[in-house]
């Protein structure tokens, strides 16, 4: 496993291994503003490990509860969310969403303040739509396949649902 | 890691992280279309330290192109490719799209390779365009800090 992956899973604390993960519906392109709002990060996934963000404030090891990512209508978003600094750096920035055109996938890139490069960028999905704005957001990497473990291509998602306590 | 950056950060010599980051101010936003074309890799700059792609081999071979195409489609050398997605997964082929932060300018490269996808730490890089004296820009230049260090690539258009 990729050290970068390594020191992802074990901040996460991804220690529970799910035989079975969910498995999410393709994204469909939103239209734009689906995303305002905080939005709590409720899971991780990082292949077939999940590891749900419920652990107390002391508890390190531990996807902490409580975590938010706010998407404001300035396209600034301010992250309070730990222990992916690597992937989603915590604290203020700006935003952009667009849709790629070949693929429809839609896509949302951050920009720390601290870091004017520091560009990380996460397919985005917007569920449960049915009575107005969505409650469920999902955001969707990969690393790529790990040259020294081909099998080890895992997939990473950030779950949140909005305001979720 | 992937081992081509492996190399590149281990030729730079760097191990520090992010707190050492050299500032680069935000670019003004692109016509759209200035960007189409194919650029070839000519240099990789590391924490300061610049190479040069003029090798047939080696540490930045020559001769990696980048072809960003009208229909929204991008090809790129396999180095290249390995170095843009900071993976070794991928074809070298994907879509691309350059959408423009609102707040700042700036304008980004996101690439989603056919197989692998979007890849949180290298999908996206700071993309400038220089040297527009006489028409269309000549060069290209993209920056990505990947935590490891922050890395730029110049490609200049159709050079040899």
């Amino acid at each position: 496993m990729t050290s970068t992956r390594t020191r992802l899973i074990s901040a996460a604390a991804a220690t529970a291994v799910i035989a079975s993960s969910t498995l999410f519906a393709a994204p469909a392109a939103q239209a734009d503003g689906g995303y305002y709002g905080t939005w709590t990060l409720t899971a991780v996934k990082a292949g077939e490990i999940k590891q749900k963000c419920d652990g107390l404030p002391q508890e390190e090891d531990k996807c902490r509860a409580g975590m938010t990512l706010a998407l404001k209508a300035n396209y600034r978003y301010v992250s309070t969310i730990k222990g992916l600094e690597i992937i989603l750096l915590p604290g203020k920035g700006d935003f952009v969403t667009t849709t790629m055109a070949g693929t429809a996938s839609h896509v949302i890139v951050f920009n720390t303040d601290d870091y004017p490069t520091f560009l990380r960028v996460w397919k985005v999905t917007l569920k449960g739509t049915r009575y107005g704005a969505p409650s469920k957001m999902v955001l969707t990497g990969s690393f790529g396949e790990n040259p020294e473990d081909p099998s080890d291509d895992a997939p990473i998602k950030l779950v949140f649902r909005r305001d979720a306590k | 890691m992937a081992p081509t950056i492996k190399r590149i950060i281990a030729a730079a010599g760097t191990t520090a992280l992010i707190a050492g980051v050299v500032m680069v101010g935000a670019p003004a936003a692109r016509a759209d279309g200035d960007y189409y074309g194919t650029w070839t890799l000519a240099a990789i700059k590391a924490d300061g330290q610049k190479v040069k792609c003029e090798e047939s081999e080696g540490l930045c071979p020559g001769g990696q192109t980048l072809a960003l195409k009208t229909n929204y489609r991008y090809a790129a050398s396999a180095y290249l490719a390995r170095i843009l997605m900071l993976t070794d997964k991928g074809d070298g082929k994907g879509s691309f799209a350059t959408p423009v932060f609102p707040g700042t300018q700036q304008q980004v490269l996101v690439l989603e390779d056919d197989a692998g996808g979007i890849v949180p730490l290298g999908s996206a890089w700071q993309m400038v365009l220089k040297d527009k004296r006489s028409g269309s820009p000549t060069k290209l230049v993209l920056s990505l800090q990947t935590g490891f260090g922050e890395y730029t690539l110049v490609l200049r258009r159709d050079a040899q």
